[in-house]
């Protein structure tokens, strides 16, 4: 039997990228993305696994810390989502590997659809979508923040211009409507 | 389409002229008029009827809290009533109308009203109408509907598309006039984050319809260049046509901007308006103020306006509402009327000056300690009678009269967490009091600081403090030069007279109405507002609520600070309802989440369901299918004989992990999980605290620390958190987490007696699943189809052999694709919620329809899965008294016989009992068509059940006038004894 065929968020074999006026905005469909939650009582273990294995000091909350390799995001007390780029295979196994009975660990690649938000204007069209401050947001913050109420998760990559979003992946039509639809409407 | 009243000057661009209509007439204006100026300048004085009486309006005022000159705009589904006149922005094209007349503004025949006023005074609708009774609804209520209110709508739906944001600062300047100005340049120089809002669609307020100079330029001159710094500042935010609507808690204020209206149509994509909510550490309101009229018999004849306005429309717009003007005023702003109003060239027919000691005057003829009691004119104001200080009458004539009653600090969104304003003698009017809410702080003619150079230093400062507290230092800027000129006032409300002299010209409260609710009592001031209406119009009594309290004050014998105010409320300014909604309007009221097959099941014709927010197939029809019940007895007898599948991926699915994952789900579960084997599925009862089954469902044991729960899908959402409060609440010192994996999964349920022999096919070769190798309720990772991780539950919901197979979500379209064709040699059948419900039920297993929150364990049939081995949630209320009565309800099934319907919803009744209360026995909470059967069946409650196993029952439904009858049996229709599923 052939190998199953995987398809995007939205749906496609190939990710959506279109440019609304000044904003571009990209599907990633190929991000690892894995939950990461500390173990009761095992804050040493932890810390010392999340600087060993992700090459990172834990994110404050409001904050994703680590590399362009490897992020963490604050999702919750002791609760973090771990993000590897492109390419990255079974990041929830190998996690598990790693930090052992540290922490509990769950494969969440398919959980979100994934906006990369880039251009000028960025912070005008996610201030309809978004009670979150983006345009005094820093490079590196992380929200958690509802939008049209999906529960999503805000991440600055580049002040004022670059941005990621995280949102459920069965809702990944309605976000990309609520994206493209505040877009065209500047 | 001359423009008779225009004069020169002003700050329209006579360059850009516009055409417009007003009841289907053509006139002209200019760029920077609004509707009121154009109406204005072209000599039109009556614009609408009153709202009760239909009496002949004009224009008042030149702001938002214009009363009368509400008219329709724009045409078709566009078309918006109750437009205020002075707010709307003239565009080309603009095609506007009165309201509330037929069959024209001029002869109005509903204007018979103001014949009968003296039976339509405050609170008649209290007393008339009450007889005979059986009116009420059928005549009274449809007559008073039909005369009662302004413009219609359309009835078309609105064309256009409203938006929310959301907008972050540290200081929010609410009004753009003198002080807002200045307030927003210290902040915005310091380089505090700052969103200046104004009303109106340029800066200045005042400042662009007074005749004064500012720091040596003109007023209007010196608010443009203070925008246009303003607007070069990257930290400030200058938001025109924009109204704070209200302050809520935590510093949050709504803001409603008409991005839009000044355009024929919205450009392409754009919003019409969008409600922000701003979030700001500080504010300053700079609202400014409004101007009061003074009552006298026939007081709201067109043309008679606030003197400030009339000011406003000759300075600003270069529009005089008559060639010859008279002026009526209790105060020094009155005067300044007269004199700019004489500087444009219009011919001032008298000052009126209430006050025995008014300032003398170069400007026009003075009558000191006269008023005016009344004025005469058809459809507009022709003559004027004074009444002397010697007790003389004089008759005037005049096309217009200025009216100025002293102004009113605009402090309603102070009152918006029940600050109660304070009166002030001296300006005699309300400043904002106590209750201010948090963080707002109240600047210029808002707190009762008139003169521009005050206002000015006003906004400075209150900006500075607000700094402050912020922790901002700022070095004091000077401020420029203005008019500081004191204004004085002897307060005047109403000159008495006979006739009616009118407070709310919105709603059409008078005087007299005021007296009629002292009379009868309704004195306090909240009772004069519900029993007059004053100030239950669109305008919130802007014009109208301190005339009225001081009214009432009078007749009371009370001083106006004992008499008190009303409540302000948001919204400010009329707000559309559209705008409250936004894009959650029509397909986008709330988001779809679509199953990983969604878009394989749209190829197939799939017909969909909503199920709370997902979009699942509900039957797929075949051709020559012409009923739904066709396709879906074909789908349950095609999956017990063979093979069907079902997305099932909706089900709630929660990852649950740490070393005391089974203690958690012995406390969340009424049944055992710790002794749950690895690699097992178990069926779990989850109870409320109060005893109540809450929700059921399978959860699998991935691992000695790891579990996954699965949920109903309509309950996911509920028991996540349900799970998370108990984590975080009740056990913080349990390790356990939790995430919900629904999203992550697609899941697959594969049932039938050739389900096996299908997943065989897509399965890897190296995983054994056959029946010893992976009996009922096991559970394993695999790979499928050549290596991609899966993971298999043999679970049945339908009753036949039956697994669920889950691929990540990525491969669900790919899955369900590779399950069609492997079972393509078995006849395998795609089969959606309906068939889903038809063979649970059959299979009698509750879901949500069972599970209604009034049903335990025991109702259940299922009091032994409540363990007592171990503390549960519920499991001690669930052993209340009545609870575990012998007679309580109990879970059977319903067959219908001759022919007859089970319908979900039918109350029980033995043969032979009356139907009522006390011979109701339960109730149908699901029924199908079963194929299988051949017959209606059900499921239901009846006290006693699992004992009348047999009986003839009656299925009651006097809510539809139905009625059938049915044979109790057990709720397992089919293979009572699970064979199937074992096979």
């Amino acid at each position: 039997m052939a190998s199953l065929t995987a398809i995007t968020a939205l749906g496609g074999i190939t990710a959506y990228d279109e440019t609304i006026g000044g904003i571009r905005i990209a599907e990633i469909a190929d991000t690892c993305l894995a939950s990461l939650a500390m173990r009761r009582g095992r804050m040493a273990d932890f810390e010392k696994a999340v600087g060993k294995v992700l090459g990172t000091d834990l994110p404050a909350p409001g904050q994703r810390a680590g590399t362009d390799a490897h992020g963490v995001i604050w999702m919750g007390p002791d609760q973090f989502l771990v993000e590897a780029e492109t390419g990255a295979t079974d990041l929830a196994g190998r996690l598990a590997a790693s930090f052992g009975a540290a922490a509990s660990i769950t494969d969440q690649s398919d959980a979100w659809v994934r906006f990369d938000i880039t251009g000028k204007d960025v912070p005008a069209m996610l201030e309809r979508l978004s009670a979150a401050d983006t345009r005094l947001m820093q490079g590196g913050a992380a929200v958690r923040t509802p939008v049209h109420h999906m529960l999503c998760v805000l991440v600055c990559r580049d002040a004022y211009i670059g941005f990621t979003i995280y949102g459920p992946r069965a809702s990944a039509q309605s976000l990309h409507h609520a994206l493209t639809t505040a877009a065209a409407s500047l | 389409m001359t423009q008779v009243n225009r004069l020169d000057g002003g700050l329209i661009d006579r360059e850009a002229p516009l055409d417009f209509t007003f009841d289907g007439r053509r006139y002209g204006g200019f760029a920077g008029d609004t509707l009121a100026s154009a109406l204005l300048a072209n000599g039109v004085r009556l614009v609408g009827r009153s709202f009760k009486y239909h009496r002949p309006r004009g224009i008042i005022s030149a702001g938002s809290e214009e009363p009368n000159a509400l008219v329709e705009l724009r045409e078709g589904a566009r078309r918006e009533p109750n437009s205020r006149a002075t707010m709307t922005e003239l565009h080309d094209g603009l095609v506007a109308r009165s309201q509330n007349r037929f069959p024209s503004l001029g002869f109005d025949l509903m204007g018979i009203n103001d014949r009968f006023s003296a039976f339509l005074g405050a609170g008649f609708y209290y007393k008339t109408f009450m007889w005979p009774k059986a009116f009420w609804e059928r005549v009274y209520e449809p007559l008073i509907r039909q005369a009662a209110g302004l413009g219609a709508l359309s009835g078309d739906p609105d064309p256009d598309v409203y938006d929310r944001g959301f907008r972050h600062c540290d200081l929010l300047v609410i009004g753009a006039g003198p002080a807002g100005l200045m307030a927003a340049l210290t902040a915005g120089r310091a380089g505090a984050e700052v969103i200046l809002v104004d009303e109106d669609f340029c800066a200045g307020g005042r400042l662009t319809m007074e005749r004064e100079s500012v720091g040596g330029l003109s007023g209007n001159e010196w608010a443009a260049q203070a925008a246009a710094e303003l607007a070069g500042l990257p930290n400030v935010r200058v938001m025109p046509r924009s109204t704070a609507i209200g302050i809520f808690d935590h510093g949050i204020y709504s803001v409603l901007e008409r991005v839009s209206d000044h355009l024929p149509v919205p450009r392409a994509g754009t919003p019409r308006q969008i409600l922000w909510r701003v979030y700001a550490k500080r504010a300053i309101l700079a609202a400014g103020a409004t101007e009061r009229l003074i009552a006298f018999d026939n007081n709201d004849r067109p043309g008679i306006m606030q003197a400030g306005a009339m000011r406003a429309y000759v300075n600003r717009w270069a529009a005089a509402p008559a060639e010859r003007i008279a002026i009526f005023t209790n105060n020094d702003d009155g005067h300044r009327t007269a004199a700019d109003l004489a500087a444009a060239g219009v011919e001032i027919a008298a000052i009126i000056d209430s006050r025995p000691d008014a300032p003398a005057s170069n400007i026009a003829e003075l009558f000191a300690g006269a008023v005016v009691s009344n004025s005469s004119g058809r459809r507009g104001i022709g003559h004027v009678t004074l009444r002397l200080a010697d007790g003389g009458r004089k008759h005037l004539s005049c096309g217009a009269l200025a009216v100025s009653g002293g102004w009113n600090p605009n402090v309603h969104l102070t009152c918006h967490h029940r600050g109660r304003p304070q009166w002030q003698e001296d300006i005699a009017a309300f400043i904002p009091g106590e209750g201010v809410p948090p963080g707002l702080a109240v600047a210029g003619a808002a707190r009762g600081i008139f003169s521009t150079a005050s206002a000015l230093a006003d906004g400075r400062d209150q900006a500075l403090a607000q700094l402050a507290e912020l922790g901002m230092k700022v070095k004091t800027a000077p401020l420029p030069e203005a008019d500081d000129a004191p204004v004085t006032i002897t307060p005047l409300w109403h000159v008495g007279g006979t006739k009616r002299a009118w407070l709310d010209q919105q709603n059409d409260v008078t005087v007299k109405d005021v007296g009629l609710a002292h009379q009868e009592n309704f004195r306090a001031v909240e009772h004069l507002k519900r029993y007059t209406t004053l100030g239950m119009a669109g305008d919130q009594g802007r014009t109208s609520n301190v005339l009225g309290l001081a009214v009432m004050a009078e007749l009371t014998g009370k001083t106006i600070a004992e008499t008190g105010t009303t409540i302000y409320r948001p919204p400010y300014t009329p707000t559309p309802i559209a705008a409250f909604a936004g894009r959650s309007v029509g397909r986008d009221f709330r988001p779809t989440r679509l199953p990983p097959s969604h878009h394989w099941a749209a190829e197939q014709g799939a017909v969909f369901v909503e199920a709370g927010s997902w979009l699942r197939a509900q039957w797929f029809p075949r051709e020559g299918e012409t009923h739904w019940r066709e396709s879906v007895d074909r789908e349950v007898l095609a999956t017990r004989r063979s093979v069907g599948v079902c997305d099932v991926s909706t089900l709630g699915k929660i990852d649950i992990q740490g070393s005391d994952a089974g203690a958690f789900l012995d406390l969340v579960y009424s049944n055992m999980f710790s002794t749950l084997p690895v690699g097992k599925t178990r069926y779990g009862l989850m109870l409320r605290e109060d005893g109540m089954v809450m929700d059921d469902g399978t959860t699998a044991r991935l691992g000695e620390t790891h579990y996954l729960m699965t949920t109903t899908t309509a309950n996911a959402v509920g028991v996540y958190r349900h799970l998370e409060f108990v984590r975080q609440c009740l056990r913080p010192d349990m390790d356990v987490q939790l995430i919900s994996a629904t999203d992550s999964w697609a899941q697959f349920a594969v049932a039938g007696p050739n389900a096996r022999r299908v997943l065989q096919v897509v399965v890897d070769p190296q995983h054994d699943i056959s029946n010893e190798a992976f009996p009922f309720m096991a559970c394993g990772t695999i790979s499928v189809c050549g290596g991609v991780m899966a993971r298999l539950f043999r679970i049945s919901f339908s009753g036949e052999l039956a697994y669920e197979i889950a691929v990540p979500s990525r491969y669900g379209d790919a899955m369900i694709r590779a399950l069609m064709a492997a079972g393509d040699a078995y006849d395998i059948t795609p089969y959606g919620t309906e068939a889903l419900g038809v063979m649970r039920v059959e299979k009698g297993h509750v879901t949500g329809n069972e599970l209604n929150g009034t049903i335990t364990a025991r109702n259940l049939g299922m009091a032994k899965m409540v363990s007592t081995k171990k503390d549960s949630i519920g499991a001690v209320l669930a052993g209340r008294e009545a609870l575990v009565a012998e007679d309580g309800l109990c879970l059977v099934g319903l067959q219908a016989i001759d022919g007859d319907n089970v319908t979900a919803g039918a109350h029980l009744f033995a043969e032979g009992t009356p139907v009522d209360p006390a011979h109701d026995e339960g109730y149908v909470t699901s029924a199908a068509w079963s194929p299988h059967i051949g017959a209606s069946i059900g499921l239901g409650f009846i006290a006693r059940g699992a004992d009348r196993h047999g009986e003839m029952v009656r299925l009651m439904n006097p809510l539809e006038g139905r009625s059938a009858r049915a044979r109790i049996c057990s709720p397992h229709f089919i293979d009572p004894e699970g064979e199937r599923l074992r096979g």
